[in-house]
């Protein structure tokens, strides 16, 4: 069982969105893989130096595919400016993918979700932005325990021992610091060895980024508008099957 | 059950890990994969909140954790508990000054026992110590790990606003605060927010765990000879015996060892054997549990009642079919509207802080329309209310393997209608530290109390409460006739468990 197919789900459709989905599945795979290794062999310096990064890279493509799955424009759109010659290596890109905008909303929480004054064009479509939670992630996630509850399937006690209500802001308060922590790690921030991550604290981010992504998108195939989701009988089984391969 | 543990029992040391001798810890401490993933969080960098009910294992995870910093010697950890009575009654400022120089203390403690020659100074300011320990961790070059048990008790929440501001301002990618709470918590104040400023890790040893062999591998490590076959009757495996004793006392630890003790002195188990021993454990130990609790709750003791009364609803909603002869095996879960649980939340959260019973699951949809949170109930005191009290084969088979189905409690029922929710006085003090040393008095809330000659010892020389009891030091206790240093630990465990949940 691979992370990538959980995440960025099947299509026997072909097209530029599929062609997207199955090269960031591709590239989760590989990266989550080698996060896996590290998690589940003893510690070393391969570890140390790379787990940090593999994992960040599991993070983020998992984060743009469920993106891409939710809202096709963005990653069509992110996939077509990539391809064009006006994207260079050396320069930043404004519109390009963004944690900040297309994860975390960009702007601070309306205080009303549900209101005709609000300008749409402002409302963010972020992964985890309030309208989207609203709007997606909680019936899904409701969906999701319905069908885990039916089945009476085991394994699932980390989602049934939430709500609908919570699912999100305990996501985004995991993937907050994550994010962070395993930045830290990639541009290798460090400048002194206390603060280094020792064997538990990258093992431990590890475990974690691989435990949310795999949450996140057991639940995205519950939404119905999802792009390329799994029948769900498929879902709960890609999930288990993931999830058994590491404690 | 071995000798040791027997002293142990004695002593009524062996329910609580904190108070194990740390010689003895690894000994009778066993950890599933699953725990030893959260001990790993427990070592990492990053601030974690341990959450779970009495006797659910945080303080034994929070310890291993240090044992394994202290063994693997790159990291600084500190253990505190925070069963101080300066900190049971204060808050606000005067709390932050009993706390933070008690972490001082600590702090120096453990540095002289690792043999690191580094003074660390004696501060009862945050700021001083916040600037203290980033100071230390340069000096030691190595991050440090403060894990803080017993942070939340029940009752006395308003503290904790104080306690959750420390645990922020100190956190820092160089100290990683962790603290164990129990499940319900509310008061994180204004500057604390739970999700973002810490990773919750909830504590649920259960039936339904995937690592179904825990319960018989802390029976191999405590109880060898419950773990032999030849122990057990035909119908009874170690196996067998273990899931469903897990299972009777939902997954508490603390409930799963004095059910273990109970069987200290049984030649060969057989399932009466079993059977005798959820039915006294529901009435010597759940039962006297909410008058062992119920002056230790502080605002909310008058909810004892309530609580009380919820739970025999529940009870008798499960075991009614019995009753009427529809069903054979009473069901063991409930579904419990959402509605409901929102009205009686502070009840359902004693309830579970006390093992009664456990939440599986936070929603799920009910036949009758509506979601609902799921529980399991303690086998114990089902068991004391079906028609038969008879345990069977099929009872533990059935339960063990969760076949059937969830009971449902709705809101159109009106089945707690009849209960009142009590007002809660804002500033009901700890009614434990007024009561009568009387009360440390052997009984089925105190098993291993005090003595009546004991008793009127003390009161003789003057200590009539357990507030005086604790101002009094060891060297006042030996000088009354009759009163030796084993006489005076027993006192002070009795006290530690009258006062602390």
């Amino acid at each position: 069982m691979t992370l990538g197919t959980l995440v960025c789900g099947a299509s026997a459709v072909a097209g530029a969105a599929s062609t997207t989905l199955d090269h960031l599945g591709a590239s989760i795979d590989r990266f989550s893989g080698k996060a896996l290794t590290y998690l589940n062999n003893d510690f070393d310096e391969e570890a140390q130096s790379f787990g940090a990064f593999c994992a960040r890279v599991t993070l983020e493509n998992a984060c743009a595919a469920l993106v891409g799955r939710l809202d096709s424009f963005r990653m069509l759109y992110l996939a077509e400016f990539q391809a064009q010659g006006a994207y260079e290596y050396g320069k930043p890109t404004k519109s390009g993918f963004k944690w900040t905008g297309d994860v975390f909303s960009e702007d601070k929480p309306l205080n009303t979700l549900w209101n005709s004054d609000h300008d749409s064009a402002k409302v963010s479509r972020a992964l985890f932005s309030p309208h989207v939670d609203a709007v997606h992630w909680q019936p899904a996630f409701n969906e999701a325990l319905d069908y885990v509850a039916n089945e009476s399937l085991s394994g699932f006690e980390e989602l049934t021992s939430t709500d609908a209500g919570s699912f999100i802001s305990i996501t985004k308060g995991q993937c907050a610091p994550l994010y962070s922590k395993l930045s830290k790690g990639v541009h290798w921030d460090f400048f002194v060895a206390s603060v280094m991550m020792d064997e538990g604290t990258l093992k431990d981010a590890i475990r974690d980024c691989l435990t949310v992504v795999s949450n996140l998108a057991f639940v995205s195939h519950f939404i119905p508008t999802c792009y390329r989701s799994l029948d769900r009988a498929q879902a709960a089984s890609e999930y288990l099957a993931f999830r058994e391969t590491f404690q | 059950m071995n000798t040791n543990i027997a002293e142990d029992v004695d002593a009524g040391l062996i329910l609580a890990a904190e108070e194990c001798p740390p010689e003895k810890f690894e000994i009778y401490h066993s950890f599933s994969s699953h725990d030893k993933v959260i001990i790993r969080k427990l070592m990492a960098h990053g601030p974690v909140l341990i959450r779970g009910g009495r006797g659910s294992g945080k303080s034994a995870l929070l310890i291993e954790a240090h044992r394994r910093m202290r063994q693997a010697g790159t990291t600084f950890s500190i253990y505190m508990s925070l069963r101080y009575l300066p900190l049971l009654q204060s808050d606000g400022a005067e709390y932050v000054g009993h706390f933070c120089g008690l972490l001082s203390k600590a702090i120096s403690q453990e540095l002289s026992e690792t043999g690191r020659q580094v003074d660390f100074e004696y501060s009862e300011d945050v700021v001083t110590l916040q600037k203290s320990l980033l100071t230390l961790a340069r000096q030691l070059d190595q991050r440090i790990v403060i894990l803080f048990d017993d942070a939340a008790h029940i009752g006395r929440e308003k503290p904790l606003e104080a306690f959750f501001d420390l645990f922020r301002t100190l956190s820092s990618s160089l100290i990683s605060c962790k603290a164990s709470i129990y499940p319900g918590v509310t008061k994180f104040g204004v500057r604390f927010d739970v999700f973002n400023d810490s990773t919750v890790v909830e504590i649920s040893r259960s039936d339904v765990s995937k690592d179904d062999s825990y319960f018989l591998d802390v029976i191999l490590a405590r109880y060898p000879r419950l773990a032999e076959r030849s122990t057990f009757s035909d119908r009874l495996t170690p196996e067998v015996f273990s899931k469903i004793l897990g299972r009777a006392v939902v997954g508490n630890m603390r409930g799963f060892i004095l059910a273990c003790n109970r069987f200290d002195s049984v030649d060969k188990i057989s399932i009466p054997d079993l059977n005798s021993c959820l039915l006294a454990m529901a009435q010597d130990y759940y039962w006297p549990l909410m008058e062992e609790v119920a002056p230790k709750l502080g605002v909310y003791e008058p909810l004892i009642d309530p609580a009380t009364s919820v739970f025999e609803k529940i009870i008798e909603h499960l075991t009614r079919p019995l009753q009427h002869a529809t069903k054979l095996i009473a069901q063991d879960r409930v579904t419990i509207h959402k509605g409901i649980v929102s009205e009686f939340a502070k009840v359902f959260e004693i309830l579970e802080y006390l093992g009664f019973l456990a939440k599986r699951e936070a929603s799920r949809a009910m036949k009758s329309g509506g979601r609902g949170a799921v529980y399991a109930v303690n086998l114990c005191s089902i068991l004391e209310k079906i028609p038969t009290s008879r345990l069977t084969i099929e009872m533990i088979d059935d339960w063990i393997a969760g076949r059937s189905e969830l009971s449902e409690i709705h809101l159109s029922g009106g089945m707690f209608s009849t209960i009142e929710l009590p007002e809660l006085s804002a500033d009901h003090a700890l009614g434990i530290l007024d009561k009568n040393i009387e009360i440390l008095g052997k009984s089925r809330a105190y098993p291993y109390g005090l003595t009546v000659d004991k008793i009127s010892r003390l009161k003789q020389a003057g200590i009539a409460t357990i507030q005086d009891l604790w101002h009094t030091d060891d060297t006042t206790l030996q000088e009354i006739e009759g009163v030796g240093p084993a006489a005076i630990k027993r006192m002070r465990d009795v006290m530690q468990q009258a006062i602390w949940m």
